[in-house]
This record gives structure tokens, C-alpha cells and sequence, in this order.
């Protein structure tokens, strides 16, 4: 039978279970939930990129599959390769273009894994909640002291699941409608007077309404956002809301506080920019912005940024990263942050005696933030 | 080239952000004066002898398309060579193209010489915004 197959996942297994270099036949339940899981994924990818489409092409996963080729000798390594039929696969299909779309899904998911084992938030586009409900089957076979690597030699990942982990897969799985505490960010795009209702343009996407009559304070903030809603002037809203299942907020319960932001607000230029593609620069040059690392450098920004520090203007780089500047009277001062990892390199320029210095952040860090910070408040009262 | 020629110098709206001090006030990022990796160290300008900052803005939108140019910048010649950098024109790809040369610089001083241009471009200030 034709088939084009490459080397696709190598998983570690570890645990006294695995100890002898054999994997248990209940396990491969698991790895068939991990395919199923993987084309829903690819197919969302597919979609997201041809919004004309309702429906992805069978083209894309007929044909596909995980296949187990051998688990190596002195070794707990397992070799999962991707097998596309080229009979089935039809040919309108390249088989390298539906190998791209496994290899985005493949590190969507491991992305989201490597959350869960960070506890943090899964972010992705392409994976909702009933994405995670695979996880009642991915990982279930696996003992108290036992785990997959799914991605040991990764750099970018700690894509490992145990039991632990997969129980806070599975607890985001769970679509909780209770209003709960959130912080807002958004424009006011319009207000109808009749109804009393402003629509809020919200910084991380979608729209919801919210009605005047919160309070008379609140009022002329909204009006004052609404008016100067050209020059992209948001604000900032601390209360509670309710939110769908893709995260999105769907209603705003309460509000405790609205403030103006700063024009320079961090958070909603890098929600800006987190829409560039690539070619963007002239049609071929111009990497597109990483979504997930932008999000993540947005909440470490939100979360250990020193706010009594001047706020930087933000821009893209070339090569898709991320550069904040700051302009002094005798220095200018850029932070190249690489997304992918979230290293800062900091350039301070001494426009007086030409000489500059660098630095460098690991900004997954409190550590490194603080660090940050410290440099940044010396630097700039210079 | 003399030394009051001005450059013009096309700002991609990404490398453009409002700026605190006011709303009409606009920042634009020191990568719009950095060569990037598909320029040879040479930075692209319009020879502010042959088009003025408007006439540079639509022709630059005319062959790369509308939304690549959100506004002209500029630094003479004389302040190019105050920080060491050499401007040319080179008539390629079209009349009037010229570039500001990084290559005699060693690559590790390229950030410094672009902030100085930015910082030269903003104390002149928009030469043309659409």
C-alpha cells in the first residue's frame, strides 16, 4: 500500500510498569484518543485559515494515522509515526500540506499540556473545551507513578502527562457559567441611548454589551472611552462576568471600577499586535506574531511589570518577536523579547557618550521580571 | 550627495504607535531605521531631491501597495555622517532610490546608529502623515 510516513512523536514512558522497555497493550487506547485527538485540532487549524469553509475537506485526515512502529530496545522511547495513504489521500491534498496541519496540532496540544504542567491557563485558538474531553482517555491508563514525555528533547515544551496533570486538563474542560472575577480591557464602540446599552469592543477579542446604568461614575467614563474611540482610547474594568466555552466573555455581571487606560497600555498594543501575518511587512517579508507567546509575555507583563515605571511603546520586530523602546533625554533604551522563549535582551544607548550596554532577562520568571525592573529604574532616571 | 539633502525614510504603520503626550502625536519604532536581513545593511530612502515627503509617500504605495507606508520620516545626509553613516543614491529600483549605508559599521553598533536616527528623524518630526 503507498503510504509517505515520517517520524512524528518519540514519548518517553516512565514508571516501574515501564522499567522492562515494554509498553502494556492497554496503553494504546491511549495513543488512539491522542490521534483523535490531533485531527479535530488539525482540522480547527485548517478552518481558522479558510474562513470561507464550514467544513474542513476529508482530504485533509483520510487516509491519516498514528501508527507504533516499535518500542526500542533498552529504552522506554516509543516511535509514533504519521502514515498518510496515499491512495486515500487524495491528490488535491499534498501530503506535505497535511503534515504541516498534524505538526501545528501536534504542538498546540503539547502546548497545552505544558500549561497544565506549568498551572497555567490554556491558551490556544484551536483547542476548546470539548478538545480537552479527550483527555478522559489520553493519559487514563496511566498509574500514580507513572508519565508520558510527549516531547523529551523539546526546548520549547514540557509537554509531560501524569495523572496530576491530566486531572487539570480535565478540570478546564469543564464549561463553568458561574460569574467569577475579571479584569477587562476594551473600547466602548457605540451606545444606544434608547436602550441604555454600551457595546464593548473587548481587548482579546468579541464583543458584549453592558448596560448605563451601572453607575453615574462609570457613565462618563464609558462616554469619555466612546468619544475618543477613534484614537483606540480604552478602558479598564474591574468587576465580574460570565464566559463561554471558548473563554470569550459572554455578559458582564458586575463592575466594581473603570479606569482610562493609558494610551500605551502594554497588554492592548500586544493584542494588536498579536494579529500581524506573515509578509506583512512588504507582501514577503515580515514574520507573523506568535499568538500563544504574545499572550503569555502579556499576562507576565500585566502580572510583574513595575507600573510606577514609564510604559514603553511597543513594536514588531521583523523577524515576528516583540521590541519595547524607551526614550529618555539621553538615553534610548529597547528590550528585544524573543517570544518563542521569552528572553529579553535590553540595549541602552547613551545618546551622549555613543556607548551603549545589554542585558539579558529570562521573563517566564518573577525572578527575571524583578531583575527587569531594577535595570529599567536605573536606566531610565538616568 | 550635500550634506542638507534630506532623506525620506517610509514608516510601516506596525513601527508607528500614538504617543502619551498627545493624541495627535505619534512614536514611530527604531526598526523602521534598522536594515533589515533582506537589505544588505542598506537602509531603503527616497532622495529628497527628486520627491517631497507626499510625492515619496505615493509613489512607495504605488509599488508596494496601500497600507505599507504610514507616514515619511527623514535625516539629511550631514546627519547620517555625524554618526558615521554614508548615504547613496543608487537609482535602483527606481529613480530617485537611495540608501544609507551600514556595511562600514560593525554590526554591533547598527542599534545605536538606528536610535540616533530615530532620535534625529523625531526632533524634525513628521515630514508627512496620510
Amino acid at each position: 500500500m503507498p503510504e509517505q510516513t515520517s517520524i512524528f512523536i518519540s514519548p518517553r514512558l516512565t514508571g516501574k510498569r515501564f522499567n522492562d522497555h515494554l509498553m502494556p497493550l492497554d496503553l494504546l487506547e491511549d495513543f488512539a484518543a491522542l490521534e483523535d485527538l490531533l485531527l479535530s485540532v488539525a482540522k480547527k487549524i485548517y478552518l481558522a485559515e479558510h474562513p470561507a469553509r464550514k467544513i474542513a475537506p476529508k482530504s485533509l485526515t483520510d487516509g491519516v494515522s498514528l501508527k507504533l512502529e516499535k518500542v526500542d530496545e533498552g529504552s522506554a522511547i516509543l516511535k509514533i509515526w504519521l502514515v498518510i495513504n496515499t491512495l486515500l489521500n487524495v491528490p488535491q491534498q499534498p501530503t506535505e500540506l497535511t503534515t504541516t496541519y498534524f505538526e501545528r496540532a501536534k504542538n498546540e496540544v503539547f502546548a497545552a499540556i505544558d500549561a497544565a504542567y506549568k498551572n497555567e491557563t490554556i491558551v490556544s485558538e484551536f483547542i476548546d473545551k470539548d478538545d480537552l474531553l479527550h483527555f478522559r482517555k489520553v493519559g487514563n491508563r496511566l498509574r500514580e507513578d507513572e508519565a508520558i514525555d510527549f516531547s523529551p528533547n523539546s526546548e520549547n515544551y514540557t509537554a509531560i502527562l501524569d495523572r496530576r496533570i491530566r486531572h487539570r486538563i480535565l478540570e478546564a474542560s469543564v464549561h463553568n457559567n458561574d460569574p467569577r472575577d475579571a479584569k477587562i480591557r476594551a473600547s466602548v464602540a457605540s451606545l444606544n441611548k434608547e436602550k441604555g446599552i454600551f457595546t464593548l469592543s473587548i481587548v482579546g477579542g468579541g464583543n458584549t454589551e453592558i448596560s448605563t446604568a451601572f453607575s453615574p461614575a462609570f457613565y462618563n467614563l464609558f462616554i469619555e472611552s466612546f468619544e475618543r474611540y477613534e484614537t483606540g482610547q480604552k478602558i479598564l474594568i474591574f468587576g465580574t462576568a460570565k464566559y463561554n466555552k471558548a473563554n470569550k466573555i459572554e455578559e458582564i455581571v458586575s463592575v466594581q471600577s473603570v479606569s482610562i487606560l493609558d494610551p500605551l497600555d502594554v497588554p492592548s498594543r500586544l493584542w494588536e499586535l498579536s494579529s500581524i501575518k506573515n509578509g506583512w511587512l512588504d507582501g514577503e517579508i515580515g514574520s507573523g506574531i506568535n499568538k500563544r507567546g504574545i499572550s503569555k509575555l502579556s499576562d507576565l507583563f500585566d502580572l510583574h511589570f513595575d507600573h510606577s515605571l514609564p510604559l514603553p511603546h511597543v513594536y514588531p520586530t521583523v523577524d515576528g518577536n516583540i521590541q519595547a523602546e524607551w526614550s529618555t533625554d539621553t538615553s534610548e533604551v529597547s528590550l528585544e523579547i524573543t517570544l518563542s522563549d521569552l528572553r529579553g535582551l535590553l540595549h541602552d544607548y547613551n545618546v551622549s557618550s555613543k556607548e551603549y550596554t545589554e542585558f539579558t532577562f529570562d521573563l517566564h520568571s518573577e525572578a527575571g521580571w524583578n531583575s527587569l525592573n531594577q535595570t529599567l529604574s536605573t536606566t531610565l532616571s538616568h | 550627495m550635500d550634506n542638507d539633502n534630506l532623506l525620506l525614510r517610509q514608516i510601516h504603520p506596525n513601527f508607528i504607535q500614538g504617543s502619551k503626550a498627545s493624541v495627535g502625536a505619534f512614536e514611530a519604532g527604531t526598526i523602521a531605521f534598522t536594515p533589515n536581513a533582506s537589505d544588505n545593511g542598506q537602509l531603503s530612502v527616497y532622495n529628497g531631491e527628486k520627491y517631497d515627503a507626499q510625492q515619496s509617500f505615493e509613489h512607495y504605495i504605488s509599488i508596494k501597495g496601500e497600507g505599507k507606508s504610514g507616514g515619511v520620516m527623514g535625516v539629511t545626509n550631514g546627519e547620517c555622517l555625524s554618526v558615521s553613516l554614508q548615504a547613496e543614491e543608487d537609482n535602483n529600483p527606481y529613480d530617485g532610490h537611495s540608501y544609507v549605508d551600514f556595511n562600514a559599521l560593525d554590526p554591533k553598533l547598527w542599534k545605536g546608529c538606528a536610535k540616533e536616527l530615530k532620535r534625529l528623524a523625531h526632533e524634525r518630526g513628521w515630514l508627512h502623515r496620510p
